[in-house]
Order: C-alpha cells, then sequence, then structure tokens
C-alpha cells in the first residue's frame, strides 16, 4: 500500500518537474526573444533610416521607426494618421511619386525611388525610398520599407551641377570675349593698314623723284636730308606695317584661316636672304649673324610663311642676344628639315619657357624690349600647320636655341 | 604672251581709294606713261568705252560698288576687252588667285615692282 502511494506520489512529482523544466524553457525563450526583439529595435531605431510598414491600398502608415520624428520633425503617432505621407510630400514630386509608389506596388516585388518631403520646420527632406512588396495570392498585401535621408547627396549633387554650369557659363563668355577679340584685332589691323598703303607710296615716289631730280635747286646739302627724311619715315612705315602684318597674321590664325600655299621652296636660300637681310640690323646691336647652311635644303612648304617663320625666329634673337654672336644653322635629319637658332643672349626661365609661344605672352617687359608679343607665337603656328615641331632651350643668361622640325613632305628632285 | 603694242602707253587704273590712284598716276606718269583712272569698276567699264583701248589695266579687287573679280568676269566677255592683260593690286593675294591676271601686285604697293611689271605689258611715251 505504502509502496503503491508512494508510486503514486512519485509519478505526480515527475510530472510537476517536468512542468516546472517546460515553463523554465519557455520563460527562458520568452526572455531571448524579448532581448532579441529589443536589440533588434534599437539596432533598427539607431540608424539614421525611418523603418516603415504601410497598407497598399490606403497607403497609410502602419507602423514608422521613433527615428522618423527624429528626421522630419513629426511625431510618430501623426505619421499613423490618415494620407500623411501624401500630405507631406513636396508638393513638385506629389504627383509623381504617388503615381509611382501605386504602380509599382501593384507590379513589382521591390523598388526604389527618390522624392522630396517637407519636415515640421519647413526644411526641403530629399527621401530615398527602398520598397518591398508583400504579396499573398498575387495581390499586395503589405508595404515594407525604409527612407533614408539623402538631402546632402542630393545638395551636394546640385553643387556640382551648380558649379558645372558655371564653368560653362565662364568658358562661354571668355570664348566670346576671345571670339570678340579676334573680331576687334582683325578690324583694327585693316583698319591700320587702309591709310598706311598710300602713306607708304607717297613716300616712295617722294624719294624717286629727289633722286631722279639730282641736278635740281636745292642745294646738296638740303637734298640729302630731304632724302634721307623720306628714307627714315619709309623704314618706320615698313616697320609700322610689319607690325600690322602681324596681328593680320594672328587674327588669321585665330579664325582658322592660315591656309597654306604648298610648293617646292629652298629653305636654305630663304634663310641666306633672311641672315642677308638682317645682317645690318643684328650689326646694329652688336651681334653678328653666322650662319652654317647646308645647300639645297627643298621641301614642299609655304615660302612666305616660311620666310615670315625665319624672319621671326630672326628678329627674335637679334632682340635677346645682349650683343652676342648668332648662329642660324639649316641641315636635314631622316625626313625632315632642321633651322636651329641659337643666340647667346639674356636667355629665357624655365617657367616662361612653357608660356613663350603663346599669344600675347612675353618673357621681358614691354618697357625694354618693344614688340607685341606676337613672333614666336606666329612662328610655332605656321611650323604646327607644315605639321613641324618647334622645340626651345635655353638658360638664364646664357641663351637660347630654337630648333625647327619641318616635314619635307616631298622630297625635290635633284636634292644635294 | 607678252606682245607689246609699239603704239600703246595707256593704263587704266581702277582703284577706289583716292590716296593710292592719284599716287598711282603720279608715278606712272613720271616714268611717262599715260594714265586714266576710275575710281569703281562701272566707272572703269564706262571709261574703257570711250578711251582708247589700254595696254594694262591695274585694278583693285576690294571696292564697292562692284568688286574686282565682278568687273574682271565684265571685260573678258567683251571681245574687243577681254585681251586687255590685267594687273591686280590687292591686299589680298591669296584671294586674287580665281582671276586670270598677268600679275598680282601686294598691298603695300612696292614701287620697283609695280614698275617691272607695267614695264612688261607698256611702252612709255618717251620711247
Amino acid at each position: 500500500m505504502d509502496y503503491e502511494k508512494n508510486k503514486v506520489f512519485s509519478s505526480q512529482n515527475e510530472e510537476i518537474e517536468l512542468l516546472k523544466e517546460e515553463i523554465r524553457s519557455l520563460k527562458e525563450k520568452i526572455q531571448n526573444e524579448t532581448l532579441l526583439s529589443i536589440r533588434l529595435n534599437r539596432l533598427l531605431e539607431s540608424v539614421n533610416i525611418i523603418p516603415w510598414e504601410a497598407n497598399p491600398k490606403t497607403g497609410q502608415f502602419t507602423y514608422v521607426g521613433a527615428q522618423a520624428e527624429n528626421i522630419l520633425g513629426y511625431p510618430v503617432r501623426s505619421w499613423l494618421t490618415k494620407d500623411f505621407w501624401v500630405n507631406h510630400i513636396h508638393h513638385e514630386d506629389r504627383e509623381r511619386a504617388v503615381a509611382l509608389c501605386f504602380k509599382e506596388s501593384t507590379t513589382r516585388e521591390k523598388y526604389t525611388f527618390d522624392y522630396r518631403m517637407i519636415a515640421a520646420d519647413g526644411r526641403i527632406v530629399w527621401i530615398y525610398d527602398i520598397v518591398t512588396v508583400i504579396s499573398e495570392n498575387g495581390k499586395a498585401k503589405l508595404l515594407i520599407g525604409y527612407m533614408l535621408d539623402i538631402t546632402d547627396r542630393k545638395k551636394f549633387e546640385q553643387m556640382q551641377e551648380e558649379r558645372l554650369l558655371e564653368q560653362q557659363h565662364a568658358r562661354e563668355i571668355a570664348e566670346q570675349t576671345m571670339r570678340m577679340q579676334d573680331d576687334f584685332l582683325s578690324i583694327a589691323a585693316h583698319e591700320l593698314r587702309t591709310p598706311l598703303t598710300p602713306i607708304s607710296m607717297q613716300l616712295q615716289l617722294l624719294e624717286k623723284i629727289l633722286i631722279k631730280n639730282a641736278d635740281s635747286d636745292f642745294s646738296i646739302s638740303m637734298k640729302r636730308n630731304l632724302l634721307k627724311l623720306t628714307q627714315n619715315s619709309k623704314r618706320e612705315i615698313n616697320r609700322l606695317s610689319s607690325l600690322i602684318e602681324e596681328l593680320l597674321d594672328v587674327s588669321r590664325i585665330s579664325a582658322g584661316r592660315l591656309v597654306l600655299n604648298l610648293k617646292e621652296v629652298n629653305l636654305s636660300t630663304i634663310v641666306q636672304s633672311q641672315i642677308k637681310r638682317y645682317q645690318t640690323t643684328a650689326l646694329k646691336v652688336g651681334s653678328l649673324l653666322h650662319g652654317r647652311i647646308e645647300p639645297g635644303v627643298v621641301g614642299i612648304w609655304d615660302p612666305t610663311k616660311l620666310e615670315s617663320l625665319v624672319e621671326n625666329l630672326l628678329t627674335n634673337a637679334i632682340k635677346f642676344s645682349d650683343g652676342n654672336p648668332i648662329e642660324v644653322r639649316v641641315g636635314i635629319q631622316k625626313k625632315s628639315a632642321i633651322l636651329v637658332v641659337k643666340d647667346h643672349g639674356i636667355g629665357i626661365s624655365k617657367e616662361d619657357q612653357q608660356k613663350i609661344f603663346k599669344r600675347f605672352e612675353r618673357a621681358v617687359s614691354v618697357k625694354n624690349y618693344s614688340g607685341l608679343g606676337l613672333g614666336l607665337f606666329i612662328a610655332s603656328e605656321i611650323v604646327k600647320a607644315h605639321g613641324g615641331s618647334i622645340k626651345l632651350e635655353s638658360e638664364i643668361h646664357r641663351g637660347s636655341t630654337f630648333v625647327v622640325e619641318l616635314p619635307l613632305r616631298q622630297l625635290a628632285n635633284g636634292l644635294s | 604672251m607678252s606682245v607689246q603694242n609699239k603704239t600703246c602707253h595707256s593704263i587704266l587704273v581702277v582703284e577706289d581709294e583716292k590716296g593710292i590712284q592719284e599716287v598711282l598716276k603720279m608715278a606712272l606718269e613720271m616714268e611717262g606713261y599715260e594714265v586714266f583712272t576710275a575710281d569703281n569698276c562701272k566707272e572703269g567699264l564706262e571709261m574703257l568705252d570711250t578711251m582708247p583701248t589700254p595696254c594694262l589695266i591695274l585694278l583693285d579687287l576690294m571696292m564697292p560698288v562692284m568688286n574686282g573679280w565682278q568687273f574682271a568676269e565684265a571685260i573678258s566677255k567683251d571681245m574687243t576687252l577681254a585681251t586687255i592683260p590685267v594687273v591686280l593690286v590687292t591686299a589680298y593675294a591669296d584671294r586674287a588667285k580665281l582671276i586670270p591676271s598677268k600679275g598680282i601686285i601686294k598691298k603695300p604697293i612696292d614701287f620697283d615692282s609695280l614698275l617691272n611689271i607695267v614695264k612688261q605689258w607698256c611702252n612709255e611715251i618717251s620711247n
């Protein structure tokens, strides 16, 4: 009997223990779940994102994360009211965002879009919305998603766009200014040249008359004076007209009208005659032009442009020779003609070497050295137009060497 | 080509710029040529009707009323005028190539080269 009693008792005890065990494990489970849920919630609401749930039919939120209040300033409970979302979208984006949301929710499982919302304090907040559609039997049952505040990114993009537009605008203005300057340059040069032609002709004629009428009533000294005056004026007129030609060259270059008239040209002869022409000018500043010209360097070039190239390089060298000799070399290397003009003058600093071939650039002050600062620009444009290259080696106080390489294009017969 | 007419020593200068026109006339007359001038191409064509046929026309290209290109075309169509040699006086040597001419004198004009060209086509009166 006792035994039976005991048996029943112990089996009841066992059951209780089992139940206790079960309760403990359930408690633990609940505790764990609660902990997990708290943790998840904490995690969810700690990021700068608004998690949300909404009814796909009405668009009304059924849940939003607590951070909704931080980001847009409206308390969570107002988010859950009817039409909250639609009413707080920026009016310019409203129609598009709402239409997109309803359309995508019926056709896709996941989609993203962006739009602007108006915060409680009136700020515009850019939202990037990531939406997942939960469906049942092919019908959207729930929308869940995240709203990201992308205002900073949008602002940055906008700023960049504005900056780009500004740059473009500035470039357009610069180009327009440049065009206006070019037009002005062209008009000015043509206008300046117009009166120059008759003046120069009148002087030439005057000189002719004086020379022809050697037996006139003027005294010899008077005649000498008159002749000197006309000759000097002629020289100044020539100077003026070559400055104007320089301006015209530049305006032609910038208008893209540097047209080459190609024919067979002997560079050696051109350089020889230019040396002869500029020897007096060079000697006046104490420099001697010393030529080492290989004869018969013939190629297909534009003779007038080549003359002007040599002229520009020689006058440049003379101007900056500082009274030292200038060497001029012409030869052939591989399939190119090489023209070297080397002076031992004031030289050009490394920094100025970069810009010396640019329009209007000058490495020296206009006070000490006259000229428009166009010669080397024209020279380099002429070389470029011929498909050649121009290089400069220079050292301050040691002098400058200009090396021009011109492709021969077509070798002429009887090249010696 | 350079068949000179020994009895002809007149030159027609068609140039709208008075300063250049006058100095050309003066210089050429000093060399012994008979010089007729016209301020524009239209006047030049009229002049050709009344004056003795010149041995040379000095033609400026850029002119109002009728430019040098049109003038050159007009005389090339007239049998009696088409044989008169034309020498162009222009600042635009590049563009002058389209006109059949006996020479191009670039502005600013160098007198010696001008007189050299003229001499090829005309006799001085004093000869």
